[in-house]
């Protein structure tokens, strides 16, 4: 529902991390979203395509990555992971919501073209 | 090999980074929890549906307590000023904050909309969330509580549907409880679904129209409130 919020904060954070230079050699920015973000994934990819339009990044795209939620059971010292949002572990059966992973909305990498003009056919 | 034609080849570089994208939120919310810790302020995050009641609940909620605590209301909605017009009228401060269609608040618009009250004499603030039971999952807002309002008439599915907001809440209120002879809902099923998504949460069943459960309700209130004073009367004599 907050999509474009969240593909505007993309924009937002790496414009704060990177000088213009830099945002205008990104192409590809690889986005971490957790089960349990709220976020419609495909559509993030596809709203960002509007907010970077007329920007330095504007030659980049968005690729998501969904991750599935996984939690920690303290009885058994391991980590499961959570099927239909029933946040009990399937070893002892005792409830945890100690979430490890499935929160997530993070730019995990970025990929930039570094423009080098070759001299060939020597 | 020899390559026929002149032009730009470019080598990509991959940068493994780690940037989270909620990190300017979750900084001012913390912010704003070091100010009420100072102020000595308990900060309730009220979340919902729409139309669950959340309004209706703060009204019977400040009548019931205001001769006992201080209390002030930040509203959010996506346009009007009405709901703090109905806080208003119970005798408290409210300020609305018109967020012109964001279906959540952000800490942001709290640090904003702060220094335009007066939190002198403040032992409550209730924050009433934009009726939305995904997008304000992922805001913290600097808040004590963050109680999510579920009421009978919505069904008592929500929370497997809405996960996230289950997780991250603090007290779950099944509200209109006055209506549960003539709704399919059970109580019984929505605090089993709760509490297999999160089984720390904190139950209360009641219904602002009637009274029934709020007396218990703000009990708890009361005694939070209390509860805030005396950790910051502790870690100032330690």
């Amino acid at each position: 529902m907050h999509e474009v919020s969240i593909a505007q904060s993309i924009a937002d954070t790496l414009m704060q991390e990177y000088d213009e230079s830099e945002l205008e050699k990104v192409r590809e920015i690889h986005v971490r979203v957790g089960m349990l973000s709220g976020v419609e994934h495909k559509l993030l990819e596809h709203v960002f395509t509007f907010v970077i339009d007329g920007t330095a990044l504007s030659k980049s795209i968005l690729k998501t990555e969904l991750t599935e939620v996984i939690a920690f059971c303290v009885h058994c010292q391991a980590e499961f992971k959570v099927e239909q949002y029933i946040f009990t572990c399937p070893s002892c059966n005792s409830p945890s919501s100690d979430v490890r992973q499935g929160n997530e909305l993070t730019i995990c990498k970025i990929i930039m073209e570094e423009p080098i003009y070759e001299e060939t056919n020597k | 090999m020899k390559k026929l034609t002149n032009k730009a080849v470019g080598t990509l570089r991959v940068q493994d980074v780690s940037l989270n994208l909620l990190k300017a939120n979750d900084y001012i919310a913390d912010m704003i929890r070091g100010k009420m810790k100072d102020k000595n302020i308990l900060l309730v995050n009220l979340v919902s549906s729409p139309g669950s009641g959340k309004t209706s609940l703060l009204e019977e909620t400040i009548k019931r307590i205001k001769d006992k605590v201080s209390i002030a209301v930040l509203e959010g909605d996506l346009e009007t000023e009405r709901d703090a017009e109905r806080i208003r009228k119970q005798g408290v401060q409210a300020l609305q904050i018109v967020t012109q269609g964001i279906c959540h608040l952000e800490a942001q618009m709290i640090e904003q909309a702060m220094p335009k009250m007066d939190f002198t004499d403040t032992e409550l603030l209730f924050i009433e969330n934009v009726g939305n039971l995904v997008c304000p999952a992922s805001y913290d807002l600097g808040e004590d509580y963050r109680v999510t309002l579920v009421s009978c008439t919505e069904g008592d599915d929500k929370p497997k549907k809405y996960p996230s907001m289950f997780l991250t809440t603090d007290i779950m209120l099944v509200t209109k409880t006055d209506l549960l002879p003539y709704v399919p809902f059970s109580v019984e099923a929505v605090i089993k679904d709760a509490k297999e998504v999160n089984n720390n949460i904190g139950i209360f069943t009641l219904s602002s129209l009637k009274g029934e459960g709020m007396d218990e309700w703000c009990d708890w209130l009361l005694e939070k409130v209390k509860e805030k004073k005396e950790a910051h009367v502790a870690e100032a004599v330690s």
